[in-house]
């Protein structure tokens, strides 16, 4: 039964990174039209990728008995899910922000075919994995992740306009609210993953019995965290705006990737122990 | 190497400080600040009609009036989100404090322990951590290990641990049960269970040289169909390969493989179980017990009591700061007798371009109206 459950889940996972992909397209081909039915497919199509992802977590969740958060499957389905769902939630309450999404639903769109490559199973909870820390600090993991990649794509979009000679958008929006939504989200970016990074170490003091132990991929969490606040003072208080920060994010977003995935496949990481799997 | 480390660390400290006095007299003048502070740092201005008209519109916004004199007021929307930048960093000043706290008198070791024995207090532990103002890493009372309960998933992987350890001292003894994430501090003494837990193999091996007895602790196996793997030298060289299986599901009993092997030799390999006995080349191997072992932590570090509630400070200090956006808007009334508003956001200021816009609209509204 549960086999059957989580080959479902698979199948809902697939459907919604085909929608994803779809939603991606429709970005695309919307860029610089406001209200065109390139805009409306996009738009539709990610929310119902969304609607998908969510049925397929919770067919999974009730598969394995467990949050989405042990397997590398679990966890780059949640990482989209989070990217997924920022940037619907952005897109609806601000329009005007909706050249994102062509960025974020194609991260979405691969995070979600990375995961369905590494194989859907059925995973179980070491004793370590238990607690409100760990679930406090994988949430707010995911939320980083998400709010780093609207960040991302405001500054991708800020590059790509100013190497065209022209507004990004192509008049929905300038360049400047582009600029205050990455330095926003670089912001929100950068207090989420000090929450789970803070989380995390309670949790670990807890689970492993010390909160903080120079793993690689603490170290690096650590390090994305540091280039982050280095990104935010520098917008701050040296006026760092446009291309130069939007830079700065791209390398901060790297950083990102390298703490979350690169570590745990190339190192000896006490994480990497779940995902490897 | 590490003085340096030391060195950078204390100096990013003091800048931290420096900055978080500077931002906390910055903030609390920002919370404070009369209307003629603000004027010279607006964000927009705009003429609107009387004061009490629009301190309507103002307070309909959710904005809410902290200042008022014969010529000026002033509101703000979200007053508290001034701190969030002070907090945020005497979060972090906070967590700086309690880190430098616990490496100070950190005072950590580890105790393996099988079942039924006993560690007497002042015993040295294992993998010991001490810090400059750290007490001796020792065991403070008497520890027995009285029973490890282990529960499984039906694949076979651990899924829980529960260790039952008795403390005794001068004050009496008392049974305490520890399970993996779940640590308790007892007598100002933090003791946590690690996961790892396992198989203890006590064997004698008989061979030409004598006789030796050998305590083989092997890890427990990931599953019922992954095994565990130990290496251990004996005295004459020979270097003895266990693997250790189990299907703790099943309800079997652990089986031990040994393979010794001399100079790159195969000398032999038999698999047992406990009471039994096997030849393996030149050695006579028996298993005369087994216990189940585990790993106990023992912390008397101070400074958690800062370290963890500051990341508390940390989060309040984020909410604030990114949920909480203060704008502000000080009405005055100039010398000609028109009445002005300044707008300012200390940051993310094109984010609230609409409710400006908003307000700019509605002054222009009510000014037409008055008009």
């Amino acid at each position: 039964m549960s086999q059957q459950l989580v080959q479902a889940a698979a199948l809902l996972h697939l459907a919604a990174a085909v929608l994803y992909a779809i939603a991606s397209a429709g970005a695309v081909f919307a860029l610089g039209k406001t209200r065109s039915g390139a805009d409306r497919v996009s738009r539709l199509a990610g929310a119902a990728g969304l609607a998908v992802h969510v049925a397929g977590i919770a067919v999974l969740w009730v598969a394995v008995g467990h949050g989405p958060f042990v397997s590398r499957f679990e966890n780059l389905s949640s990482y989209a899910l989070a990217t997924s769902a920022l940037t619907l939630a952005l897109v609806w309450r601000r329009p005007g922000f909706a050249p994102v999404r062509v960025v974020s639903y194609p991260v979405a769109f691969l995070l979600l075919g990375l995961g369905l490559y590494s194989g859907a199973g059925v995973s179980v909870l070491p004793p370590t994995f238990t607690g409100v820390w760990l679930v406090l600090h994988v949430c707010f993991y995911f939320l980083a992740f998400g709010t780093a990649v609207v960040s991302l794509g405001a500054s991708v979009l800020i590059l790509a306009g100013r190497a065209r000679g022209r507004r990004a958008s192509g008049g929905a929006f300038d360049a400047e609210q582009l600029d205050g939504l990455a330095y926003r989200y670089g912001g929100l970016a950068f207090a989420f993953w000090g929450i789970g990074m803070l989380t995390g170490a309670i949790w670990a003091n807890n689970a492993w019995g010390r909160y903080w132990g120079w793993d690689p991929v603490e170290s690096w969490s650590l390090l994305t965290w540091l280039v982050f606040g280095i990104y935010l003072h520098l917008r701050r208080f040296y006026a760092w705006k446009g291309a130069r920060a939007a830079w700065l994010m791209v390398v901060c977003f790297a950083l990102a990737i390298i703490s979350l995935f690169g570590t745990s496949l190339v190192t000896n990481s006490i994480h990497s122990v779940y995902f490897r799997s | 190497m590490h003085a340096v480390a030391i060195a950078v660390v204390a100096v990013g400290f003091l800048q931290l400080l420096w900055a978080t006095a500077a931002i906390l007299q910055r903030d609390s003048c920002r919370l404070r600040g009369s209307p003629k502070e603000r004027r010279s740092c607006t964000g927009a201005r705009f003429e609107v009609p009387e004061l009490a008209v629009f301190a309507k519109v103002l307070r309909d916004q959710g904005y809410r009036r902290t200042f008022s004199s014969v010529s000026d007021a002033r509101f703000v929307k979200h007053r508290f989100g001034f701190l969030g930048a002070t907090v945020l960093h005497a979060g972090l000043l906070l967590a700086g404090v309690g880190v430098a706290a616990v490496s100070l008198t950190q005072s950590t070791g580890l105790l393996a322990l099988v079942e039924g024995a006993t560690v007497p207090a002042g015993s040295p532990l294992g993998d010991p951590s001490r810090g400059w103002l750290g007490a001796p890493a020792v065991a403070p009372v008497d520890i027995t290990l009285e029973r490890v309960d282990a529960s499984f998933w039906p694949t076979g992987e651990p899924r829980r641990y529960v260790c039952t350890y008795v403390l005794s001292g001068a004050a009496g003894w008392r049974r305490v049960n520890l399970a993996v994430n779940a640590p308790r501090r007892i007598d100002g003494v933090r003791y946590h269970q690690e996961n790892r837990v396992g198989y203890a193999f006590f064997l004698t091996v008989d061979g030409s040289s004598g006789s030796t007895k050998q305590r083989l602790d092997m890890p427990q196996p990931p599953s019922a169909s992954e095994a565990s793997y130990l290496t251990r030298q004996l005295p004459d060289g020979t270097v003895l390969d266990a693997k250790c299986e189990v299907d703790e599901v099943a309800g079997a009993q652990p089986v031990l493989t040994v393979r010794l092997t001399r100079d790159g030799t195969r000398l032999g390999q038999a698999t047992l179980s406990e009471g039994d006995a096997a030849t393996v080349g030149p050695y006579r191997i028996s298993a005369d017990a087994v216990f189940r072992w585990a790993v106990l932590t023992i912390d008397r570090s101070r400074g958690y009591g800062i370290l963890f509630p500051s990341f508390f400070v940390i989060f309040l200090g984020g909410v604030l700061l990114y949920g909480f956006v203060p704008r502000e808007v000080t009405v005055w009334k100039a010398e000609d007798g028109t009445v002005w508003a300044d707008w300012y956001a200390p940051r993310f200021a094109d984010w609230y371009r609409d409710e400006l816009k908003a307000l700019e609209r509605a002054a222009r509204g009510e000014a037409e109206e008055v008009a």
